[in-house]
């Protein structure tokens, strides 16, 4: 293999593969063509040094966008990584803390607390490189098919002055403030989490002796709950959509407070299915209250589980209503 | 300071090159007798921008490309397309209308 052999070989290994013959056969009659007949090693060099580096070369063949995350996408990428980043690292965190606490049996506070700690740093770090990846990833992949940022506007057309005359400033009793988008969406992924993974921790607690609780029974089935995935992964992404919907609007509009009814109907639908299982309350719970309720006289435990189902269902009708009602105001004023 | 102005001077050549190869391409040239014509106006371009460049304008069909293997040694042949011919007669209109107006405006600042 000559040095002119490598010289090209190091350029072409660098391309795609289809292109790869026909650039080297063009690289090597152009080499040559500008080589004396019977050229030496030197006049090789010569000419050789002429292109240059061969990765420089390569590069210059490359078609493409030659950045992960170009400028169109540069500011929106840095902002979706500010807004992502603090919600999942609360929430990750905040679910950490509490469920360890729960699971806390009464030994040495001092190297629990260190145990945690080192735990949640730990945590924090692995959370923040998730959020980093995937961030990442759906910016690469959107840069690389080629979605104008003006699909991302809400007309899909060029900017012209004349929209300047449709922004209206957004009246203060109709706005929505990030933080109460921020705290929905905290709010929307601690309950997802207990709700997955930590509802069996939601129970009945004695002290234990030598400090700590112990659980005496859970008052949800964890089984009977996780049958419902489905319907739970429903409500979130219902609420999750809604909070994007709500930051991109930054205010009150009829349609948002149509899909804000659509999306309370929704859930207090299949809550209330949810809370009419018959079997959704644990074994144990239920004969933990039998007991309880073993020496009175005027309610029986039927009643009682009857009284928590119907208050808990008003209370779901109640703030659906309110918060539909309200949404159509807002959107009115 | 040189970093500078050498940055600044490509930038300002980069734009040109795709007209002073065009311009060289109404009759099929290959590679190397493209930066020879090129060079004997004064215009010295990298070779590994050049051979890049072409294969651009081939993408963009301003040019066409055969290989010509009678000869002992094949050389690729790039020459102006239809729509080469179009596009380089509307970028010398511009070139000289840009030329014309940045002249009046150095003798201009020079006053």
């Amino acid at each position: 293999m000559t040095l002119l052999d490598v010289y090209i070989q190091e350029v072409t290994k660098r391309l795609p593969a289809k292109m790869r013959a026909d650039i080297g056969l063009e690289l090597r009659s152009t080499i040559e063509d500008m080589l004396p007949e019977d050229y030496t090693e030197e006049e090789l060099l010569a000419v050789l040094a002429k292109l240059g580096d061969p990765m420089k070369l390569a590069n210059e063949y490359h078609e493409g966008p030659s950045s992960l995350i170009g400028p169109i996408y540069y500011e929106l990428y840095l902002s979706t990584i500010r807004m992502i980043m603090p919600i999942v690292l609360a929430v990750i965190l905040l679910t950490f803390v509490a469920t360890s606490f729960l699971r806390y049996n009464g030994t040495d506070l001092f190297s629990f607390m260190v145990g945690l700690l080192g735990e949640g740093i730990w945590m924090a770090l692995g959370t923040g490189i998730h959020v980093l990846f995937w961030v990442t990833l759906v910016f690469v992949i959107v840069e690389r098919a080629g979605v104008s940022p003006h699909l991302m506007r809400s007309n899909a057309k060029e900017w012209s002055p004349e929209e300047l005359k449709e922004i209206e400033p957004i009246p203060k009793k109709k706005a929505i403030s990030k933080a109460e988008v921020f705290a929905t969406l905290v709010w929307t992924a601690i309950w997802g989490a207990l709700y997955f993974s930590a509802i069996d921790l939601i129970g009945i607690y004695t002290p234990r002796e030598g400090g700590g609780l112990e659980l005496v029974t859970s008052i949800f089935s964890k089984e009977v709950l996780l049958t419902f995935w489905p319907v739970i992964m429903l409500i979130i992404a219902a609420e999750i959509a809604l909070s994007i919907i709500k930051w991109v609007s930054g205010q009150w509009t009829m349609q948002l407070a149509l899909f804000n009814s659509f999306y309370n109907v929704l859930y207090t639908v299949l809550f209330i299915i949810i809370l009419t299982t018959p079997t959704l309350f644990e074994p144990t719970f239920v004969s933990y209250m039998t007991n309880v309720f073993a020496d009175s006289t005027s309610t029986t435990v039927d009643q009682f589980f009857t009284w928590i189902l119907a208050s808990a269902i008003i209370t779901l009708l109640v703030v659906a209503i309110i918060s539909t009602l309200d949404g159509f105001r807002k959107a009115r004023l | 300071m040189s970093n500078l102005l050498q940055s600044l001077t490509t930038e300002l050549r980069r734009g040109t090159l795709t007209l002073a190869v065009l311009s060289q391409l109404r009759t099929p040239q290959y590679g190397y007798s493209l930066v020879q014509r090129l060079e004997t106006s004064g215009i010295t371009i990298e070779q590994s921008t050049l051979y890049p460049l072409l294969r651009r304008l081939e993408k963009q069909e301003l040019v066409t490309s055969s290989w010509d293997t009678s000869d002992t040694r094949p050389r690729k042949y790039y020459v102006l397309s239809e729509f080469g011919i179009e596009i380089l007669s509307e970028l010398k209109r511009e070139w000289e209308k840009t030329t014309h107006e940045l002249d009046k405006l150095m003798k201009g600042s020079e006053e």
